[in-house]
C-alpha cells in the first residue's frame, strides 16, 4: 500500500524519518505503524477527525509521551539520522531541538522576559546580555517586539490569547530548535488572530520545520506544504497538500475532505 | 408550594446561623476593646506598646517585652517550619507517588489534631532538658518554643502550600518539560513561582497560628519578663501573659490583660487580612 511516505522532493535527506511507529496507551493501539518523512523547512499539516491520534503522534516526536503512565512505543523515528528512542538519547536536549506549542497558550506566570529566558536558563545560559538579546530577537521573530518592548516585566498571563500564543512560540525560538510541533495552535483564537499566526508560521518556515495539527481543512490548505490524513491511528494518506486536496488517492481521505465525517 | 415554604424556612435558618457567628465575633471584639482600651488610653498608646515595665502591683502596664517575645518565638517557629513545610509540600504535590502521598499527607495533617498541651508536655520532658544539657541555658527558651511551635504549624503551612501547588495547571509543567526542563527545573522555575502567592499566604497564616498559640508556649517558654537577646533566653509571649495572670488579676490589672488581648487581636487580624489579600491577588 502506498501512502506516500517519501513525499519530499528536494533531494535532501529528511529531517525526520518516521518508520513503523506504533503507540499504545495500555491496551489501546493509538498509532498503527505510522511511517512518514518530514523534509526540512516545510510545513506539514496533520488532519483527521478528533481522536484519530494526531496529538499522540506529535507527543511521540518530542517524547512528551514518555510522561504518560502505561504507554508503550515501538518503531523508529530518525531525527537527523539518529533514533530518538535510542539508548543514550538526552531527552532534555531532544526537547530543546524539537519544541512543542500547545493548543491552549500556556505562558508561565512569570514576566514576559522571564518566559523567554526560561528555556535558555534551563539549558544553562547565565549571561545577562545573552539572555536579554535573546528576549529581543525571539520577540522580533514572532512579531511581538514592537508592541511589548516597553512592558517586558509585565506578567505574561495578562496578555491577550494570541499574544500569549506568539509568546509561547517565541519561548521556543529562544532555544533555537530545529522542529516546531504545533498542536492546534489556533483553535482557541479568533479568525483574525488565526490568520496572523498562520502568517507567522509561513515566516518561521524559513528557519524551522513545522509539524502542525489542525482540524480546520482550510487552514491546512492555506499554510502547509504537505498534509497527512489520519484515521483511527493510521496515516491513511500523506502527500503534497495541493495533491491531497485536489486529488486524494484514498476513498477515506476523499470522504473526509469533502465533509462526509469529522 | 409547601416545598417552597420549607426551602425558604431552611435558608432563613442557615442565614441565621451564619449571622450568629458574625454576631459572636462582634460581641467578642466589642467586649475585648471595651475592657482593654481604657488602660491603653490611660497609659498612653506609645508607652503601653513600647514601654519596658509590666508591674501590676504598682499599676505599671507596658508590654514591649511580650511583643518582642511573641515575635521572637514566631520568627523562630517560621525558621524551623517554613523550609520543612515547603520541602514537604513540594515533595507531596510534585514528586510523591500515590501511595506515599496517601500515607504522608494524613500523617502531617494528624499533627494538627494533637492537643497543644501534649506538645507542651513533650517539650518540657524531652526538649527542655535536651537543650539544657547539650546547648546551654536552663532549657526554657525561645529555641525550645520555636521548635515546638514550628512542628505545630507545620500542617497549616504544608497543607495550604500543597493546595496552592496542586492548583497550578498541568500546562505549566508540560510547557516547562517541553522546553527540555528536568522535573526539578519545571517545579522550581515554573510551578513554585505560579503558586507563590498561595505559599506566602500559607506562611502568613502559619505566623498567625504561631503567635496565637498559648498552652505549649507557657509550658516551654520560661515566661520571664525580659526581652530575649539569645535563642537560649526565656521569654513571655502576649498569649502566655494573659493566660498566666488572668486567674488572679482584678481591676486595672485585669483590664491591662484585656489590653494585651487587644494588641494580640490586632496582630492576628492584620495577618489574616494580609493573607486573604495575597490570595485574592493570586486569583486575579
Ligand atoms: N493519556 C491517554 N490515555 C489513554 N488514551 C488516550 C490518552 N490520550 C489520548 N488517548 C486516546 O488516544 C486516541 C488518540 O488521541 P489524540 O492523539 O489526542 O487524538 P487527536 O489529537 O487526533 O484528537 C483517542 O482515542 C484518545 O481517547
Ligand atoms: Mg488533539
Amino acid at each position: 500500500m502506498t501512502n506516500g511516505i517519501t513525499a519530499y522532493d528536494k533531494g535532501e535527506a529528511p529531517i525526520l524519518k518516521i518508520s513503523g511507529l506504533d503507540y499504545y496507551y495500555g491496551d489501546f493501539h493509538a498509532l498503527k505503524s505510522v511511517s512518514m518523512d518530514i523534509c526540512r523547512n516545510s510545513i506539514v499539516a496533520l488532519i483527521g477527525p478528533s481522536g484519530c491520534g494526531k496529538s499522540t503522534l506529535l507527543k511521540a516526536l518530542d517524547r512528551m509521551s514518555d510522561l504518560i503512565e502505561g504507554s508503550r512505543v515501538s518503531g523508529e523515528v530518525l531525527f537527523n539520522g539518529e533514533n530518538i528512542f535510542g539508548a543514550g538519547v538526552d531527552i532534555t536536549l531532544l526537547r530543546k531541538r524539537i519544541g512543542m506549542v500547545f493548543q491552549h497558550p500556556n505562558p508561565f506566570a512569570l514576566s514576559i522576559a522571564d518566559n523567554i529566558k526560561f528555556g535558555p536558563r534551563v539549558h544553562g545560559e547565565k549571561n545577562r546580555e545573552t539572555l536579554d538579546s535573546l528576549v529581543e530577537s525571539s520577540l522580533r521573530a514572532v512579531g511581538l517586539w514592537d508592541q511589548l518592548k516597553d512592558r517586558l516585566d509585565k506578567k505574561a498571563t495578562e496578555l491577550q490569547a494570541d499574544e500569549q500564543q506568539r509568546l509561547c512560540i517565541a519561548r521556543l525560538v529562544a532555544v533555537e530548535p530545529e522542529i516546531l510541533l504545533m498542536d492546534e495552535p489556533c483553535s482557541t483564537l479568533d479568525p483574525i488572530a488565526t490568520l496572523s499566526i498562520e502568517e507567522l508560521m509561513r515566516e518561521l518556515k524559513k528557519n524551522y520545520t513545522i509539524i502542525t495539527v489542525t482540524h480546520n481543512m482550510q487552514q491546512a490548505a492555506r499554510v502547509s506544504d504537505y498534509s497527512g490524513f489520519m484515521l483511527m491511528g493510521e496515516l491513511v494518506e500523506y502527500s503534497k497538500t495541493a495533491d491531497i486536496f485536489s486529488n486524494p488517492r484514498d476513498k477515506r481521505t476523499d470522504d473526509y475532505i469533502s465533509g462526509h465525517y469529522g | 408550594m409547601k416545598q417552597a415554604v420549607r426551602e425558604a424556612f431552611i435558608s432563613k435558618i442557615l442565614l441565621l446561623t451564619a449571622l450568629s457567628s458574625i454576631g459572636a465575633l462582634t460581641l467578642i471584639t466589642v467586649f475585648i476593646f471595651a475592657e482593654g482600651l481604657p488602660v491603653i488610653f490611660k497609659t498612653g498608646f506609645f508607652d503601653f506598646i513600647f514601654g519596658m515595665k509590666w508591674k501590676p502591683s504598682r499599676g505599671i502596664f507596658s508590654i514591649f517585652p511580650m511583643i518582642a517575645g511573641s515575635f521572637a518565638v514566631m520568627a523562630g517557629a517560621m525558621l524551623v517550619s517554613v523550609p520543612f513545610a515547603l520541602c514537604c509540600s513540594i515533595y507531596l504535590a510534585e514528586f510523591a507517588g500515590r501511595t506515599t502521598r496517601a500515607i504522608v499527607k494524613p500523617a502531617i495533617e494528624l499533627l494538627a489534631g494533637i492537643p497543644s498541651v501534649v506538645y507542651g508536655f513533650i517539650g518540657v520532658t524531652v526538649l527542655v532538658p535536651f537543650i539544657k544539657n547539650n546547648i546551654g541555658g536552663n532549657g526554657f527558651s525561645v529555641l525550645g518554643c520555636s521548635i515546638v511551635l514550628g512542628i505545630m504549624v507545620l500542617p497549616t503551612i504544608t497543607s495550604i502550600s500543597y493546595d496552592a501547588l496542586r492548583a497550578v495547571p498541568d500546562s505549566y509543567r508540560e510547557g516547562a518539560l517541553a522546553l527540555g526542563a528536568t522535573r526539578w527545573q519545571a517545579v522550581k522555575m515554573a510551578v513554585v513561582p505560579a503558586a507563590g502567592s498561595g505559599i506566602i499566604a500559607a506562611v502568613i497564616l502559619g505566623m498567625g497560628r504561631a503567635i496565637g498559640e498559648t498552652m505549649a508556649v507557657i509550658m516551654i517558654a520560661g515566661n520571664s519578663l525580659i526581652i530575649p537577646l539569645s535563642p537560649l533566653d526565656p521569654v513571655r509571649t502576649l498569649t502566655s501573659n494573659i493566660a498566666l495572670e488572668m486567674g488572679y488579676a482584678s481591676g486595672m490589672h485585669r483590664q491591662a490583660l484585656f489590653a494585651t488581648g487587644v494588641i494580640l487581636f490586632v496582630i492576628i487580624m492584620a495577618l489574616n487580612i494580609l493573607a486573604t489579600r495575597v490570595i485574592k491577588r493570586a486569583v486575579r
